[in-house]
């Protein structure tokens, strides 16, 4: 018995390290780092246009307001919050966007991965109440390409390093990717599951007629969808297979067997909240986020790929001029 | 941190030494149950348990940006929440205007910044509605606690902590909303060059299917009905206080968004 209990932890100490620490190629969390880094550049270049209004003391959250709502013993820190100056303001808002930049082209990427967190965590909490999903997935994304090495490949720093002589980091595998990668899955798949939980609570959900809610509401709305309307019964299948979904995120992400299936769910769901409810940037980042579960090797691959058929073209064009 | 790289895999499966990965197990072991502990804490109903460890691990939660609930469209699709104003210019124009507003605020992302502003708008407001019903509770807990601090002292102070946590959750609640619509109002005349501003919060309720199997449009004003509409008071340029809100016999929105005719999370 007890040499059946040993054999059993030790498989499963095993089996832990496996998931967690056995080094991986960075191709996704590198990729990754780009797509996230344009989020945060298109998501912090936004609110240039309405600084004054959402980040500055004499907008609609002053400080005061903010630590009123957090309460006391509050850690949600802002960098906004050091001074009400406006040149304060705006150089800050330029310096970080200089960061977002460097991060997404990954120049000096240890650095500024976490720069680029401390960013992103320091807007979302001084503009609390005029946030959603967005902003929330922005932060754990940010957080875990801190963590890895999500600079090693397609980045300024792999490119200089590359000229330097230095050894190619395609063929360098890392355990920090892997700790990223496996934090980002297990973070979305927690994201997933309380989005489905808490749909449960709600009778539409059940009566398969919540989508009917989501699609017509007027401030949502971007496209025309009130065409369900006469197609109850997809309102119904639209409905439950969302919150099936969701809710079998956690489970099913995870055989190689269903992986595509949920994945392919994923963009689907996420492409239609995007497109119908004028979310793209919400839908955008969640597919973003969905990355995290593709193979290292199918990433770069494709990249090779897409990279060898714009060289061929590039080529196929010179030839013919 | 420098890592070694996989030139040792081939004798070892893992670049990373046993005790190294013993104690990174831990980190990410706690970090996962922080992940994990917050949508339990942080959206009602929530347990008194997640609440209580939450309360310990917040210093963490927080500065890393992990307090969140990830409830989006749940419980259920909710009616949007609509501020509509209107400030009175020096010149004696009136302006009219509303956010969110499709026309004025773009691109999207800019837009959904203030759609989210008017559902935190609700939220607050939501939350300090049932005054009647806090007095109504407050005597009768007072009349509890007198009768029984003859019999069972202990509980009378139970009773009597709660009372003074209940109310004190009010008052903020109050403060709250009253600092935000201040706030806002204040923005806007400067944003305008206003010296008056009334503020009113509209209620936009799902269409039913069937009205728009009949050609109704989801913009009709039927489906912004008065009774869900919730005066949020008047601020002027020159003074910091919050007239009128919520004048006796106005804020018929007060007891149907107590029955809960406003509610549902709109937010994503």
């Amino acid at each position: 018995m007890s040499q059946m209990l040993a054999t059993y932890f030790k498989e499963t100490a095993l089996a832990w390290n496996r998931f967690w620490f056995r080094p991986s190629n960075p191709a996704t969390i590198c990729l990754m780092r780009i797509l996230v880094g344009l989020m945060l550049l298109y998501t912090h270049l936004i609110w240039t246009l309405e600084l004054p209004t959402f980040l500055a003391g004499s907008g609609v959250f002053p400080a005061d307001f903010q630590s009123l709502v957090n309460g006391p013993g509050s850690w949600a820190w802002s960098h906004f919050y050091g001074s009400d100056n406006t040149i304060w303001l705006w150089g800050t808002h330029g310096i970080s966007l200089l960061i977002l930049l460097a991060f997404t082209i990954g120049w000096q990427t240890r650095v500024t991965s976490i720069l680029a967190f401390l960013v992103t965590v320091s807007y979302a909490n001084r503009a609390g109440g005029a946030l959603f999903g967005l902003d929330q997935i922005n932060g754990f994304l940010t957080l875990y390409l801190a963590v890895g090495p999500s600079g090693l490949m397609y980045s300024l720093d792999a490119y200089l390093k590359k000229r330097r002589g230095k050894q190619e980091p395609q063929r360098m595998l890392s355990t920090l990717a892997n700790v990223s990668t496996r934090l980002m899955q297990c973070h979305l798949c927690v994201v997933y599951f309380f989005a489905g939980l808490g749909k449960l609570q709600g009778a539409t959900w059940w009566d398969g007629t919540a989508i009917w809610g989501a699609v017509a509401s007027y401030e949502y709305q971007t496209l025309d969808m009130t065409w369900l309307v006469y197609l109850p019964w997809l309102v119904n299948i639209l409905t439950l297979v969302s919150v099936f979904w969701e809710i079998s995120y956690a489970f099913l992400v995870w055989p190689r067997l269903t992986r595509p299936l949920v994945i392919i769910g994923a963009v689907l769901l996420h492409l239609g909240i995007g497109l119908c409810m004028g979310m793209v940037t919400f839908g955008l980042i969640m597919i973003i986020a969905n990355i995290a579960f593709l193979p290292p090797e199918m990433v770069q691959q494709q990249l090779h790929r897409l990279r060898g058929t714009r060289r061929s073209a590039q080529t196929v064009k010179a030839e013919s001029s | 941190m420098p890592e070694r790289k996989s030139n040792s895999l081939e004798t070892n499966e893992f670049a990373w030494s046993s005790s190294k990965r013993f104690w990174i197990s831990w980190i990410i072991a706690f970090h996962l149950f922080c992940v994990a502990l917050a949508p339990l804490a942080a959206v009602d109903p929530r347990p008194v348990l997640a609440v209580d460890m939450q309360r310990a691990l917040r210093p963490y939660s927080e500065s890393l940006y992990l307090l969140h609930g990830y409830r989006f469209f749940a419980p259920e699709p909710g009616p949007s929440h609509i501020v509509r104003y209107q400030i009175a210019l020096p010149s004696g124009e009136l302006l009219d205007g509303q956010f969110p507003d499709r026309d004025e605020f773009w691109p999207r992302l800019i837009y959904h910044r203030w759609f989210m502003l008017s559902e935190t708008v609700f939220q607050h407001v939501s939350a300090t509605l049932g005054e009647e019903e806090l007095g109504q509770w407050q005597q009768q807990v007072e009349s509890e606690i007198e009768a029984l601090q003859q019999t069972d002292p202990r509980a009378a102070g139970r009773l009597s902590a709660e009372l003074k946590r209940e109310l004190q959750d009010h008052e903020r609640a109050l403060a709250i909303r009253n600092d935000l619509v201040i706030n806002i109002g204040k923005t806007l005349l400067q944003r305008y060059g206003g010296e008056k501003i009334e503020m009113r919060l509209v209620t936009r309720v799902i269409p039913p299917p069937q009205d728009i199997a009949m050609g109704l449009r989801l913009d009709n004003d039927r489906y912004l009905p008065a009774e869900l509409s919730y005066n949020l008071g008047t601020v002027y340029a020159n003074t910091n206080d919050l007239e009128s809100l919520a004048p006796e016999g106005e804020n018929a929105a007060e007891s149907s968004l107590k029955a809960g005719q406003g509610r549902g999370d709109n937010t994503p």
